[in-house]
This record gives structure tokens, C-alpha cells and sequence, in this order.
């Protein structure tokens, strides 16, 4: 691994402590799933497979919590202190984000949203999972990455980790929520504070658990609608961590404080 | 800080990615698990449907195989307590189910799927779109003794075959439309059946009132389902039923009149 690929491994005690995150979480996943939830229609079924998901990772969020004090002697990095400018990066991120996603889609009419009304009582619960995997991604692993494996590849593999919970709740929306996922944990590293990025989190999964970007002409060219939303969420995240970088919130510069 | 050294950094890059794909394998199963359930829970909701797969064990023998799409081979066999002659679908047909249109449910489903051979499956297909006498030959291969075919009008078109035909009449290597026409001008979702319609057995059990089928004796029907015994012919030229139970019935005079060809518009919605 030489010239443009190598991999900076700044801290190797602490990539394996967001690595242990991560294999708590999904291997607990993994038991999970043999574990059957009788489910009589398709309440159930979504219930179901929600309530697993907050369950596990909330147990999940206790062992890393416990495993962070036995092995550094410190707790999860709540970062309270940055939380208003936390709240309100993230916000700003997630408004562009959704703002450019959505006046993309409106204008070539490419997709819109539609609601699930079976999947309306849900909300909380959905919130809730958002919210639990948004502290494990944001109040530990993501620090943790970025201490071990510098700033870039901290984000991108913590994201990506964080990410896997979506996917494992729904594949409906789960491929092109990823671009803002990445973008929140950027938020987090720069404003040194998992608040934010944890809230909006529990928003995304709450709001797209119950509305879905649906193509109208996906039917007919199979999977390209599907990508071509997630494309155009890679471009507005894109579009939302530039405003992010040039504008100041709470009077301090945004970005300009944080090593790259 | 001291450079990591080069077999401690490969290590960790591989446990890394180790760690990631069997992260995205468990994420990717658990929402499988989660789809799979959603047919059954769909039919769970649907009383017509719960009704038409308890009342399949009531007027069916226990020995009984049930021929029908494969989308509710499953159904048949967990709800209903009797053999499917499938129950999934095969590798080729994949595109035609509508969740994989989603990239990442396709994936799951070529990783942790069931299928049955293509073979099977376009037997099937076949069976459907073929006239009576040439569809009972792949029935009899089978071994069924039963068919369910389905006319529901529920929103999610879950128990409805003729929205299915297209993909139906595809698979067996046929062309939908030369059968049945939709009509995409009403706000109302309608069908059009063409003269060639009664050419096709799955039509035939469909539009039964349309079309009366020869080899087929209807024995139950309701908001969602019809249900036939297949009458195999013997060898003497007479039906013979299938099932335990040996019964006679008349070959009935080709119904196939002048009024077929008039065009039926069913609406559906």
C-alpha cells in the first residue's frame, strides 16, 4: 500500500475501538435475527422489524458505553458544549440537503414523495432508531475512526457503518439517505459535537420510514430511478457541506477551526 | 507519533473490511426477512384471502398439489396446508418482481433467495397461456391435482393474475398484449380481452363465465380466488377427475361461440 492509497493509521488502539463498536452492534444484530416476532399483518412486520433495531442497538449503545469506560477510563463523547452550533449546522446541512434533493426532483418531476399511511403510527419508534444508531455513530465510533484513521476515511467508514442500520431497518430508502448520512457525520467531526448530527438522524429515519422517494417512471427502467435518486443525493450533500463550509453559525467560522 | 508498522496497518485494514461485509450480510438479511414476511402479511390482512387459504384445505384432499404462480406457492403451503408446484421463483425471472427494482433488493435477493429451476417455472408460465389440452400435460408432469388462479382487486394488485398475465405470458415466451388489452385512457384501470384470450387457460379459469373451461370443475370460489379440480382426460376420451374421489362428468360441446368474440371490458378498479 504506496503513492496515492496508502492508509494513514494514526492510532491503532483507536480504530479498534470503533471497530469493536461496530462488531457489538451487528453481532447483536445477527443473534437477533433468529429470533422470530409473531406478526399478524403488516403493522407487525414493520413494528417488528423497528423495535429489533431499537432494542439491539440500544443494548448495543450499553456494552459500547460500558467497553469505552473499562478500556479508556472515559464515557462517550457527548460534546455538549458545541451542541447549539451542533443542532444548527446540522439542520442547516440537512435543509440544503433535502431542499436541492427535492427542487431536483419537483422540476424534472424524477420522483416525489409518497406516504406509507401503514407505517404513520411508527414514527417514534423510528425517531428512536435513528436517534440510538446516530450516538453510537456519532458520540463514539466516528471520534474514534477519526483519532485512528484520520479525518477522511474516519468519516467515510463510520458513516458507512452507521448507515448499515438503515439498511438493515428498510432497503426502500436506505441507498440514497447514505450521501446525507456522510454529510451529518462531517458536521459532527467539524463541530466537535454528536448532538446535532444524532437529532437529525432520528429525522431522517423517522421522516423517510414513512415517506418514500418514489420514481414515476422507475417501473419502467427497472433500478436506474432508484440510482439516479441517490446520485442526486450525493450532489445535494455535496451542495449542503459547501454552504455548510462557507457560511458561520454561532459566530464562530464553520470548518475553519477543525484539521482536515 | 511512531509509523504503524506495515503488517499491524494490513491487518487492520483487513479486519476492517471483514468487519464491514459481514456488518452489510447481516443488515442485508434482516431486511430480507423483513420483505419476505410482507406477502404472508398481506394476506393476513386481506380476510378474502385468509378465507381462500383456509377453504383450500377444506375442499382439497390432504394429498392434494396445487398448481398456480409461484407468488402464492408459499401462501398455499404455510396457510393452506397443501403442496405448491412452486413456490418461488426462478434466477431468470427476478427482474420481473416488482421490489427489484431496488438495486439493493435485488442484491439480497440473489444472495439469500430460494428458487425454483427456470425450467419449472416457465412450465408454468406455459401452462397458463396454452390451450386446456395442452396445459393438462404440464399439469399432469407436476402431479397437480388442483388450480388456484386469482381475481381480487385489492390496491396492492396481490391477488390479482391478470395484472400478472403480462409478466405471465413473457416468461412463457408469449405476448400479453396479443391476449389482453389495458386500457390506460379511463382514470379507472380496465382490461380489454382480445378473441385470442380464450386461447389461454389462465384466462379461461379467470373469465370463466365468459368462457366455461372443459378440464377444470370450479370447487369454490370467492372475492379473491377460484379454485378448480383438474378433470384429466383417460385414455377412452372421457375426463377423468383428479384426486381420490373417481367422478364422471360429460364433455361439454365446445362453448366457444361468436359471443367470445365480442370484446369484454372487465374493470378491475
Amino acid at each position: 500500500m504506496s503513492g496515492h492509497l496508502s492508509i494513514q493509521v494514526k492510532d491503532v488502539k483507536s480504530t479498534l475501538d470503533a471497530i469493536v463498536a461496530y462488531i457489538v452492534l451487528f453481532s447483536m444484530l445477527f443473534a437477533s435475527s433468529f429470533v422470530v416476532l409473531p406478526s399478524v399483518g403488516l403493522v407487525e412486520v414493520y413494528q417488528n422489524s423497528l423495535l429489533r433495531a431499537a432494542i439491539v442497538t440500544a443494548l448495543a449503545l450499553g456494552v459500547v458505553f460500558c467497553y469505552a469506560r473499562f478500556r479508556a477510563n472515559e464515557a462517550l463523547h457527548v460534546g455538549l458544549l458545541n451542541a447549539k452550533e451542533s443542532v444548527l449546522t446540522a439542520l442547516l446541512g440537512l435543509g440544503v440537503w433535502l431542499l436541492v434533493w427535492v427542487v431536483f426532483g419537483r422540476l424534472t418531476g424524477t420522483y416525489g414523495f409518497v406516504l406509507e399511511p401503514t407505517r404513520l403510527l411508527l414514527v417514534p419508534l423510528a425517531f428512536c432508531v435513528g436517534l440510538l444508531d446516530g450516538l453510537i455513530v456519532y458520540a463514539y465510533s466516528a471520534e474514534r475512526f477519526v483519532a485512528g484513521i484520520g479525518t477522511t476515511l474516519g468519516i467515510f467508514l463510520s458513516s458507512l457503518f452507521g448507515w448499515l442500520l438503515f439498511l438493515a431497518v428498510s432497503v426502500d430508502f436506505a441507498f440514497y439517505v447514505l450521501p446525507a448520512v456522510l454529510m451529518l457525520t462531517y458536521v459532527g467531526v467539524k463541530t466537535k459535537s454528536p448532538v446535532g448530527p444524532t437529532v437529525v438522524m432520528g429525522l431522517l429515519m423517522a421522516f423517510f420510514y414513512i415517506y418514500f422517494a418514489v420514481s414515476p417512471w422507475m417501473v419502467g427502467s427497472r433500478q436506474i430511478g432508484y440510482l439516479l435518486m441517490t446520485a442526486i443525493s450525493a450532489v445535494s450533500a455535496f451542495v449542503a457541506g459547501l454552504v455548510l463550509t462557507r457560511f458561520s453559525l454561532g459566530g464562530g467560522l464553520y470548518g475553519r477551526d477543525s484539521a482536515a | 507519533m511512531a509509523e504503524t508498522p506495515q503488517p499491524k496497518k494490513l491487518l487492520l485494514v483487513g479486519l476492517v473490511i471483514i468487519v464491514l461485509l459481514l456488518s452489510a450480510l447481516v443488515s442485508l438479511k434482516l431486511d430480507f426477512d423483513n420483505r419476505d414476511m410482507l406477502f404472508q402479511s398481506i394476506i393476513r390482512e386481506n380476510p378474502d384471502g385468509m378465507e381462500a387459504f383456509r377453504e383450500l384445505s377444506e375442499v382439497t384432499p390432504p394429498d392434494a398439489v396445487i398448481f398456480s404462480w409461484w407468488d402464492y406457492g408459499r401462501a398455499i403451503e404455510e396457510l393452506g396446508a397443501r403442496r405448491a408446484v412452486v413456490a418461488y421463483p426462478s434466477r431468470d425471472i427476478s427482474q420481473s418482481i416488482a421490489a427489484s427494482q431496488n438495486p439493493v433488493y435485488a442484491l439480497e435477493m440473489m444472495l439469500f433467495g430460494s428458487y425454483e429451476s427456470s425450467e419449472k417455472i416457465r412450465d408454468v408460465a406455459r401452462a397458463f397461456l396454452l390451450s386446456e389440452n395442452e396445459s393438462l400435460r404440464i399439469m399432469r408432469k407436476y402431479g397437480a391435482t388442483h388450480v388456484m388462479v386469482f381475481h381480487g382487486k385489492d390496491d396492492r394488485g396481490a391477488f390479482n393474475d391478470v395484472q400478472k398475465f403480462y409478466w405471465i405470458a413473457r416468461i412463457a415466451g408469449h405476448n400479453g398484449s396479443e391476449y389482453i388489452r389495458i386500457d390506460g385512457t379511463s382514470p379507472k384501470l380496465s382490461y380489454e380481452l382480445t378473441p385470442k384470450a380464450e386461447q389461454a387457460t389462465m384466462l379461461r379459469l379467470l373469465f370463466d363465465e365468459n368462457f366455461s373451461p372443459q378440464h377444470f370443475r370450479k370447487i369454490y370460489e370467492n372475492a379473491v380466488t377460484k379454485i378448480y379440480r383438474i378433470v384429466y382426460p383417460t385414455f377412452t376420451g372421457s375426463p377423468s377427475q383428479s384426486g381420490s374421489e373417481p367422478c364422471w362428468i360429460h364433455v361439454r360441446e365446445q362453448l366457444v361461440t361468436a359471443s367470445l368474440a365480442q370484446r369484454a371490458t372487465y374493470t378491475l378498479l
